[in-house]
C-alpha cells in the first residue's frame, strides 16, 4: 500500500489511484447532476450509482492494494471526507462529514451521503444504508451495516493513456511566448501547503477548509464513473447532449468560481503569485500554474486574447484519462471533459466578467448577481478530447457576441 | 394460498411489488381511456406524497416491504394521483383473479385491447425498454393543453425559495435541470427559450414534481395558478393581428422610452436577475434605436411593426426577458397607434 502522494505527469496518485482536489460546491453540484438521471432506465438508480462508485474504489483498495479497514478509514480522513467511527457491530457514525456538513442540495431534504455509505460498503463487504443524515435533520450521519455483499466487478478495465506533456509555450500552435509567472515556484508552493484532513488524535476534524471552501482530495475514478455513466445514458435515450452536458459543466463552473476564485482572493495568492503578475494574462498563467498542482492534469495556455478568447490544452486530464479507464476511445463526441469546460469558462468569467483582481468578495450573492443571466455567458467548446483518442483535451472559451 | 398480485405477506410483513402495481394502474387507466403514465413519473410523484406523509419512499424498482400504514399511504397516494381506486382492499381483491394463468394486468390489458378506440400500446411494451426522447416541444395527442408562460414559471421558483429563506437558484441552473428532468420523465423536449410552452395536465404534473424534487419548491395551488395567471394576462392584452393585417394595415407604435425601461426593469426584478440601473438600460436601448435610425422627441419614439420586432428580439437577447409581443410587454397604456 502506498501512503505517499506521487506526482505522475500532472496526476496525483495515492495508493495508485488518481486523486484530485475539489470543493464542496463541486461535490454538491455534481451529485445533483447525477441525480437528474433518475428514471432514465427502469432499473437505473442514480443514488445507487453514487454508492456503487465509492464501493468499487474501496473494494479495489482493500482487495487489490491490501488496505486494512483502519488504513481505509485513515485515507478517508486524510482526503477530507471527515471522521468515521464504529458504534457497534452494525453501525458507523460520521462524527464529522464533508458530504453531510459541507455539501448541499437544492431539492427536498433527504439522506445524501451516498459516497460515505458506498465507501463503508466497500470497506466492510456489507451493504450499507444511511439511516440518519444531517441533510435530513439528523444530528450526525449514521450508517447501518446490513447483509454481506459480493465485490462489484471493477468498471475500470482499461489502462491509463498517459502522455508526455510539452513544456510551457513549447508546442506548435501556442500563441503565447512568455509569462511573468514562475510555474515551478507556484507548483512547489501549492504542493507544500497542508490541504489534508487531520484525525482527532492530531486535533483535527477530518475536514479541510481552505480558500473559503471545503476541500476534498477525491478519487478521480469516482467523479468520472458517476458522471459518464449518467451522461451516456441520458444521451442514449435522446436527452439533447448539449442539455445533459451543461448540467455537468455547470458543476465545473461553480467550482471555478468558488475554488479558483477563492484561491485568487487568498493571502497565499497575494504572497506567492500576485507579485509575479504584470497583467491580466499573468493572472491566467498564475491560476493555471495553481491548477497544475491540483491533480487535474497538465494545463497549458495556448492562446489568450484578454476579454475575447482563452484556449487551454490539458494533457493527461483526469477526465480524459478517467474516461479511457472506463471505456474505449470514442471519437463520436469530443465535448466530454465537463469539469475542464466549466473551469476554463469560469476562469474567463472570473477575470473578464467579475474582475477578480478587484477582490469583489466571492459569495453566493455575488454568484447570483453575476451569473443569473445565462445570456451573458462566455461560450465554451472542447475541440480535442483524450476520451476521443486525441493526445490532449483542448478547451476554447469566447466572449458573447 | 394464492397471493394478491403485487402484494405478498411474508412473516407478518407485506412485500409490495411496486412495478407490478404501476403496471396495473396503467392497465386500468388504459381501460378507462386515460393516458398512460410513465413508471418513473408515478414513482417520483408517489414518493413526493410519501415524503410529505412522512413515510419511507419507494425504491426505484422491485419489491419493498411495507407495513399496514405504509401500504395505506401508498394506496392513498396512488388513488389521489392517478385517478384510480387502488386501495389495500382493492389489492386484496386481485387474489381472486389469480386462479387463472393471466395476471390482472394481462386481463385488464386484454380487455383494453378488445375495447374499440383505445390506445394500442400495452403497459408491458411501453415500459420494458427505455423510451427515446421525442424531438418535439409541445404537448401532443388529444390531451387538453394550456399555456405556461416562462416568466411566471421562473419567477415562482425563486419567489417560493426566498419566502422559505432558501438561496435563490440562478436561471441557468433551473433551465438545465428542468430541461433534463422533463426530457427524462416525459420523454419529450421543451424549449425554454420561448415566451410560453404548451403543456398538458401530465406535463404540469411532471413539472410540479420536478420543482419539488430539484428545488424544494411547492407552489401554492400548484402550477394551475400560474397557468390561470398567464391566461388572465393574455385576456387583457390586445388581440394579435393576423398576418394580413400586419402586411396591409401598417401600424406605427408610439411610446415613451421610460415606459420600456420600466417594463424591462420590472420583469428582470421578477425573474431575480441582478439589477441594472435604469440609466444603463436606457442608454443601451437608445443606442440600439439610434442604430435603427429612430428619432426621439421628448423621449418618445415612433416605430414600425418591423422595428418593433427587431427591438423585441434585442431585448429578449440582451436582458433575458420572456414576452410574446413587445407592445403588450410595454403596456397598452403606453402605446398610441
Amino acid at each position: 500500500m502506498g501512503n505517499e502522494i506521487e506526482a505522475d505527469k500532472g496526476l496525483a496518485r495515492l495508493g495508485g489511484l488518481s486523486h484530485v482536489f475539489h470543493c464542496n460546491h463541486y461535490n454538491a453540484h455534481l451529485q445533483m447532476a447525477v441525480q437528474l438521471g433518475e428514471g432514465i432506465e427502469e432499473d437505473f438508480v442514480p443514488d445507487q450509482l453514487l454508492k456503487d462508485a465509492a464501493r468499487a474504489i474501496a473494494e479495489h483498495l482493500r482487495n487489490e492494494c491490501g488496505y486494512s479497514e483502519g488504513q481505509l478509514l485513515e485515507e478517508y480522513t486524510r482526503c477530507g471526507f471527515g471522521i468515521l467511527k464504529r458504534i457497534d457491530d452494525d453501525h458507523y457514525e460520521a462524527v464529522r462529514s464533508h458530504y453531510g456538513e459541507m455539501t448541499y442540495h437544492h431539492g427536498r431534504p433527504q439522506p445524501s451521503c451516498f459516497f460515505d455509505a458506498g465507501f463503508l460498503s466497500g470497506m466492510t463487504g456489507r451493504d450499507v444504508v444511511e439511516v440518519q443524515c444531517r441533510h435530513d435533520d439528523g444530528s450526525t450521519d449514521l450508517f447501518e451495516l446490513r447483509e454481506p455483499v459480493e465485490p462489484l466487478p471493477s468498471p475500470f478495465r482499461h489502462p491509463d493513456p498517459m502522455a508526455d506533456p510539452p513544456a510551457r509555450f513549447d508546442f506548435p500552435e501556442c500563441r503565447v511566448a512568455e509569462s511573468g509567472i514562475d510555474e515551478s515556484a507556484v507548483i512547489a508552493a501549492v504542493s507544500g501547503m497542508d490541504l489534508f484532513g487531520k484525525p482527532e488524535r492530531e486535533g483535527g476534524t477530518g475536514l479541510v477548509e481552505a480558500f473559503g471552501v471545503g476541500l476534498t482530495f477525491h478519487y478521480a475514478d469516482y467523479y468520472n464513473y458517476i458522471s459518464y455513466e449518467v451522461y451516456r445514458r441520458m444521451v442514449a435515450i435522446g436527452v439533447p447532449a448539449d442539455m445533459a452536458r451543461e448540467a455537468f459543466v455547470q458543476a465545473g463552473h461553480v467550482c471555478a468560481f468558488n475554488t479558483l476564485g477563492g484561491i485568487m482572493e487568498s493571502d497565499a495568492w497575494d504572497q506567492v503569485v500576485k507579485p509575479m503578475c504584470r497583467d491580466v494574462s499573468d493572472w491566467v498563467h498564475g491560476i493555471v500554474a495553481v491548477i497544475n498542482a491540483l491533480g487535474w492534469g497538465v494545463w497549458r495556455v495556448e492562446r489568450i486574447e484578454p476579454g475575447k478568447e482563452l484556449a487551454i490544452r490539458v494533457y493527461n486530464s483526469y477526465e480524459g484519462v478517467g474516461f479511457r479507464r472506463l471505456y474505449p476511445a470514442d471519437d463520436r463526441e469530443r465535448q466530454i471533459s465537463f469539469l475542464a469546460m466549466g473551469a476554463v469558462r469560469g476562469i474567463a468569467h472570473l477575470l473578464w466578467k467579475i474582475d477578480i483582481r478587484e477582490r469583489p468578495g466571492l459569495n453566493e450573492a455575488l454568484y447570483m448577481k453575476t451569473f443569473n443571466d445565462p445570456k451573458g455567458y462566455w461560450s465554451v467548446e472542447q475541440t480535442h478530447a483524450i476520451g476521443a483518442g486525441d493526445p490532449y483535451d483542448r478547451i476554447v472559451t469566447r466572449a458573447p457576441g | 394460498m394464492a397471493q394478491p398480485i403485487g402484494v405478498q405477506w411474508m412473516q407478518g410483513q407485506r412485500t409490495l411489488d411496486i412495478d407490478q402495481v404501476f403496471h396495473e394502474i396503467n392497465a386500468e387507466r388504459r381501460l378507462a381511456g386515460l393516458p398512460q403514465v410513465e413508471l418513473s413519473v408515478m414513482r417520483v410523484r408517489v414518493n413526493i406524497r410519501l415524503s410529505i406523509a412522512g413515510v419511507e419512499r419507494l425504491p426505484s424498482s422491485g419489491r419493498v416491504e411495507v407495513d399496514d400504514d405504509q401500504l395505506a399511504a401508498i394506496a392513498r397516494a396512488i388513488s389521489e394521483l392517478f385517478n384510480t381506486a387502488y386501495t389495500v382492499e382493492r389489492l386484496a381483491n386481485f387474489e381472486r383473479m389469480l386462479g387463472d394463468a393471466e395476471t390482472p394486468a394481462d386481463q385488464l390489458a386484454a380487455a383494453a385491447d378488445a375495447a374499440p378506440g383505445q390506445a394500442p400500446a400495452g403497459p408491458a411494451s411501453s415500459v420494458s425498454a427505455p423510451r427515446p426522447v421525442a424531438p418535439v416541444t409541445d404537448a401532443v395527442g388529444d390531451e387538453p393543453r394550456d399555456r405556461l408562460y416562462m416568466v411566471d414559471f421562473f419567477t415562482a421558483i425563486n419567489q417560493v425559495r426566498r419566502r422559505n429563506r432558501q438561496l435563490p437558484i440562478e436561471p441557468a441552473v433551473v433551465i438545465v435541470r428542468v430541461s433534463v428532468r422533463f426530457a427524462i420523465v416525459r420523454r419529450r423536449r421543451l424549449n425554454f427559450d420561448q415566451a410560453w410552452i404548451e403543456v398538458s395536465p401530465m406535463d404540469v404534473a411532471a413539472l410540479e414534481t420536478i420543482l419539488a424534487e430539484q428545488f424544494d419548491v411547492h407552489l401554492e395551488q400548484g402550477m394551475a395558478r400560474l397557468i390561470d395567471q398567464g391566461r388572465a394576462r393574455a385576456r387583457q392584452e390586445p388581440r394579435k393581428l393576423s398576418w394580413v393585417d400586419r402586411i396591409f394595415r401598417r401600424r406605427n407604435f408610439n411610446f415613451h422610452v421610460n415606459d420600456m425601461v420600466m417594463a424591462i426593469t420590472r420583469q428582470r426584478a421578477q425573474l431575480g436577475y441582478h439589477p441594472k440601473s435604469p440609466r444603463e438600460i436606457q442608454e443601451c436601448c437608445e443606442k440600439l434605436l439610434a442604430d435603427m435610425n429612430v428619432k426621439f422627441r421628448d423621449g418618445r419614439v415612433r416605430l414600425t411593426e418591423a422595428q418593433m420586432d427587431q427591438l423585441a428580439e434585442f431585448l429578449r437577447e440582451e436582458y433575458g426577458l420572456y414576452f410574446e409581443d413587445l407592445d403588450s410587454f410595454i403596456g397598452v397604456g403606453a402605446l398610441g397607434r
